[in-house]
């Protein structure tokens, strides 16, 4: 499932390969950069404050994560 | 440092200017093709209490649609605790537009030319390669900016760039009331504006349309197409727009105009004069739900009086079953924006305001766009600069003035004209609010 606005595009679904279930999250704007949440992290995310949120959107959090990272889905390479 | 102010020597000069343009009972046409008086428009006017959107637009937290103050792009959000904000469209970095989907959700807003973000509340969240502004970054400094006053009237939001203004219930004094009778319409005591907005653009000044929506000489001739391709309850059995009809027309103050069609509804005496006159059975759970609230005496008067025809100054049209707001685009160009008016809790009124309206203001729709070939013939006919001048003495020998400042007269009468124009002069030269010219105003 495809979540757009005219800030950010990503794709959201629900991934069964590993032992639980855990949702993935595609950054569709940064070639298939992905992260797995599973359900404690969903959990805290109901419960984050709008300034944990800030930081996780701010964009030169995101520009060092992906400076380190590269544009790659990192569970997959941990794999 | 602040921007130097205009001089005194100019203020002085736009003030004599005004006066000598705006006369109690005729207008230069210049008024409405000189880009300057365009310019002077937007400070003196814009700048004051303006109708930015209204709250049911922007329901759900994270919600955002883009409105205008003027010529200004704004956007109206609603933040994670449910406050709605009006932030200026403009990045605070190098002043890109931020926002551009006409309406969307998002909590968080990114400028695509540089990557700065905010949060819907105006803050700044973060910059990318924050550390390239050196250590003293401070996003405490670069919030968007906001209008000098926002408040908003049941619903109806409303901003001010100036600060300087006086509470917005005062800006709206006598007009309030017509708020007031739209909302009690609904079972509920409240409107939606949620079915989405039609833009019609007219290479015409804001202000005709303004005039022409509280000019009830027009319809006998504009709208005669109506008569002939079908029946239209306000012509035809409500007769409104009639040189003997009881419906008058109202000068409320502060620049705010109005038609009000109550004494000829109550004259006819039947339900729903504004809504087609349909059967009342039709109708009935509507009115049903509308007596538990008033009353069934008190739902009935209000079947019978409809909803409101006001103009609150300078931009807000609640034009019974719709609204419709006049945004300036330049001296020779502007944007209706219209919706249809839905009101809470009543789903069968609704259905039937969508068909009404959609042969009234939709793409189909005879009557804006009749009127909308009157303002662009209006505006190419003033290109001639003579006679200069624009004629606004109908009436003048029948206008009453009531206890409570309000100024009436027959229904083809130009009475609430000269109040808009006294307004605006009071506004454009900062001298006699809202009174006739007197002697020392500079003449």
């Amino acid at each position: 499932m495809k979540l757009v606005n005219e800030f950010a595009a990503v794709e959201v679904e629900l991934d069964n390969r590993a032992n639980g279930v855990r949702l993935k999250i595609v950054d569709l704007t940064r070639n298939s950069h992905a992260v797995y949440l599973d359900p404690v992290h969903l959990e805290a995310l109901v419960w984050a404050d709008p300034a944990e949120l800030d930081r996780l959107t701010d964009p030169d959090h995101i520009l060092r994560r992906l400076d380190a990272d590269g544009p790659t889905d990192r569970a997959e390479g941990a794999r | 440092m602040a921007v130097p102010a205009r001089s005194d020597t100019s203020a002085a000069r736009q003030r004599a200017r005004y006066l000598e343009m705006v006369e109690d009972h005729r207008v230069h046409s210049s008024l409405y093709t000189d880009p300057t008086v365009f310019d002077d428009e937007q400070r003196a006017i814009f700048d004051g209490w303006v109708y930015v959107a209204h709250e049911s637009e922007v329901a759900e937290p994270g919600d955002y649609c883009l409105k205008t103050i003027g010529t200004q792009p704004v956007v109206i959000s609603r933040d994670a605790e449910g406050h709605v904000h009006v932030l200026m469209n403009r990045c605070s970095h190098l002043g890109n537009l931020l926002c551009h989907d006409q309406k969307g959700n998002s909590g968080t807003f990114r400028c695509p030319y540089h990557g700065w973000t905010f949060r819907n509340t105006g803050d700044l969240v973060g910059v990318p390669y924050k550390a390239g502004y050196g250590p003293d970054f401070d996003r405490g400094d670069f919030a968007l900016g906001r209008p000098g006053r926002v408040d908003s009237y049941r619903g109806f939001v409303f901003a001010s760039m100036s600060p300087d203004v006086p509470d917005l219930r005062e800006h709206l004094g006598n007009a309030a009331e017509a708020i007031d009778r739209l909302c009690e319409l609904s079972p509920e005591g409240e409107i939606e504006l949620n079915r989405g907005w039609l833009r019609h653009r007219t290479f015409s000044n804001w202000k005709i349309a303004f005039e022409n929506e509280v000019d009830g000489y027009h319809g006998n001739f504009v709208h005669r197409s109506l008569k002939m391709v079908g029946s239209w309850s306000l012509l035809d059995q409500a007769d409104v727009t009639n040189e003997k009809s009881a419906s008058q027309v109202r000068y409320l103050g502060n620049g705010h105009t109005d038609i009000d069609w109550r004494p000829q509804f109550r004259k006819v005496g039947h339900p729903y004069l504004w809504l087609g006159a349909p059967e009342e059975s039709r109708l009935a759970d509507y009115a049903e739900a509308l007596a538990a609230r008033h009353g069934p005496e008190g739902a009935r008067e209000r079947l019978i009086d409809g909803p409101p025809h006001t103009l609150i100054f300078p931009n807000l049209f609640i034009a019974e079953l719709f609204i419709l707001v006049i945004q300036p685009i330049g001296v020779g160009e502007s944007v209706q924006m219209q919706t249809p008016i839905q009101w809470k809790g009543a789903p069968t009124l609704n259905k039937r305001v969508m068909r009404q309206t959609g042969a009234s203001i939709g793409p189909a729709g005879m009557v804006i766009a009749d009127d909308s070939a009157m303002y662009e013939r209006n505006q190419l006919g003033m290109a001639a600069r003579e006679p200069q001048w624009l004629q606004r003495t109908r009436g003048l020998h029948r206008e009453q003035t009531l206890p409570d400042g309000t100024e009436v007269s027959n229904i083809t009468d130009d009475t609430p004209h000269r109040g808009f124009w006294r307004h605006y002069r009071s506004l454009l030269t900062g001298t006699n609010p809202d009174g006739p010219l007197k002697d020392g105003d500079g003449r």
